[in-house]
């Protein structure tokens, strides 16, 4: 049409006259954040838990130290016997459903989630999860390596793609909230002296990692592959970073396409199933110590709900959870799930200045390293670094007797529980026929990605930085 | 004046959408999470972006 100006080849209007004309918003979600996002929830309710928690011991009260009850450490070898804890504790058990239920559903309601849809698949989930511990409580579980995170991964895998379960479910199986509850209360029991000691190791490792995973897809991706850079980026960062939340993040950094997220999201889901059985039982064919695994898993996992799950069962497999739970928070939390803001806006600035060019009028921010940070890791360190304060006055034998079966026991047995919610979700949340087929080359990409993580990961973790992931969970 | 996506009705960055949008996405992550930041799709294009960012088809949510 005559006098209108030719549109760019991507459609879009983002000349440097739109830029001028634009209203400058801020692209962050403001006060909205801190209701809106599971991340703050998560705070909220690990810090409350604490909080309560502290309260409770220091007047003398049992009642967290009841309600934190679960059948794991039974050791029970009767079925008899397993029947009669559920009998004698029922009431325990239904006040601490009716507490858990109280505090994800009035939250997840106002995140906007369908309180009528989450009561019944929580209370579901729940009753699975009790089925869970049982499983592990059994004194031969360990015997036929029957570890509660993959035994309720697998069983929740063959329920979702067995039973055809209603998509409506998936309200109460909130992977991600009850994960990020858990990394919060684990947090209350994390040494904040261990996070500084170990904490710069954890960040180099990472740093070595995320660098050569993210540019070794990202450049067999376009140079061997002929892929899209976009497409590169996104599966690039989710293979170094974090999966399919750092996927997210560089797809709406470099505007790409809605499939290419949606590849990435099955690439990471089948690779992230595969590092959870996988390093797991290397590590055990390899007798490795459970900090080193954990550390392992913490540099090669893609998410961190399969990687606890892939870190607790080694953990308990080599008879020491804490080292393999510590080396991953490290690794991962601590390390990787910082890298997802610092890519962001990286490839934001190389997708505005030099793929768009002349097209782009959004200035990227450096902003955006703090608008993708992932919030709950802020919990973890205020837990860490309060309990650590709160439990330094007391004296080794008192800690012993009086601090942990009253404090940090009853916080540990409730993280278990957000875990087991979180493992069983994976499953049940993972239905292989809905994952899009993702194509030989992006598949091919990733997969020498994965290949070189997990090698580079493991030979970083047993032998460079070994002796610091050794002196873990002591 | 060219106004931001977030207020444009092609845009959908409801948090059930997304997560209905991509089968999977909620297995290991969410689309309440942080890190999404309240990107979303635009549907008339099939891109996944920014609410800040902008183009010529904006057109006003009702």
């Amino acid at each position: 049409m005559a006098g209108e100006k030719k549109k760019s080849s991507t459609d879009y209007c983002e000349t440097k006259e739109c830029a001028d004309e634009a209203p400058s918003k801020p692209q962050a979600m403001g006060w909205k954040e801190f209701y809106l996002k599971e991340d703050w929830w998560a705070i909220y309710l690990g810090i409350g838990i604490v909080l309560v928690s502290l309260i409770a011991f220091l007047n003398g009260s049992t009642i967290i130290k009841s309600l934190a009850i679960n059948p794991g450490g039974l050791k029970w070898s009767s079925l008899d016997q397993l029947l009669g804890h559920f009998s004698q504790n029922a009431h325990l058990y239904a006040l601490q459903l009716f507490s858990w239920l109280v505090i994800f559903g009035v939250s997840t309601r106002i995140m906007g989630i369908k309180t009528s849809q989450f009561i019944p698949s929580f209370i579901i989930l729940y009753l699975l999860s009790i089925i869970m511990f049982s499983i592990g409580g059994w004194v031969d579980a360990a015997k036929y390596n029957l570890e509660p995170p993959l035994v309720a991964l697998l069983i929740g895998l063959v329920i979702a793609n067995v039973v055809p379960l209603p998509r409506w479910m998936d309200s109460g199986f909130r992977v991600e909230y009850f994960i990020k509850t858990g990394i919060v209360l684990l947090g209350a029991t994390f040494p904040i002296t261990l996070v500084v000691s170990a904490g710069p190791v954890a960040l180099f490792q990472a740093t070595v990692i995320s660098l050569i995973t993210c540019l070794t897809i990202y450049f067999i991706a376009t140079r061997v592959f002929g892929l899209d850079k976009r497409l590169a980026s996104v599966i690039g960062v989710g293979g170094a970073v974090c999966g399919v939340s750092a996927s997210m993040a560089i797809a709406s950094s470099v505007k790409a396409k809605k499939e290419y997220l949606y590849t990435s999201v099955t690439l990471v889901v089948v690779w992230a199933l595969v590092m959870i059985f996988f390093i797991p039982f290397v590590s055990r064919s390899l007798n490795l110590n459970a900090g080193v695994a954990g550390a392992w898993v913490g540099t090669s996992e893609f998410a961190d709900a399969a990687g606890f799950a892939a870190a607790t069962a080694y953990g308990r497999m080599a008879g020491n959870e804490n080292a393999a739970i510590q080396g991953f928070t490290l690794m991962k939390v601590i390390g990787r799930d910082m890298w997802i803001g610092i890519w962001s806006f990286i490839f934001a600035l190389i997708s505005c200045l030099k793929w768009e060019k002349e097209e782009c009028g959004v200035k990227p921010s450096a902003m955006e390293i703090w608008w993708r940070f992932p919030k709950f890791v802020i919990g973890f360190f205020i837990a860490s670094f309060f309990m650590t304060a709160i439990t330094a006055g007391y004296a080794t034998p008192d800690f012993n007797k009086l601090v942990k079966p009253g404090l940090l026991l009853p916080i540990v047995s409730l993280r278990s529980w957000a875990f087991i919610f979180c493992f069983l979700s994976i499953g049940l949340t993972t239905r292989f026929r809905e994952l899009k087929a993702a194509g030989w080359k992006p598949f091919g990409a990733f997969t020498i990605g994965v290949l070189i993580n997990v090698s580079l990961g493991f030979f970083l973790s047993a032998f460079v930085f070994g002796s610091y992931w050794m002196n873990l969970g002591k | 004046m060219i106004e931001r996506c977030l207020n444009c009705k092609f845009f959908e960055s409801n948090p059930a959408y997304i997560e209905a949008a991509f089968p999977g996405l909620n297995s290991l992550s969410s689309a309440y999470s942080s890190v999404r930041a309240g990107a979303g799709i635009c549907v008339r294009r099939g891109i996944f972006l920014s609410p800040s960012e902008r183009c010529k088809d904006f057109l006003r949510r009702d």
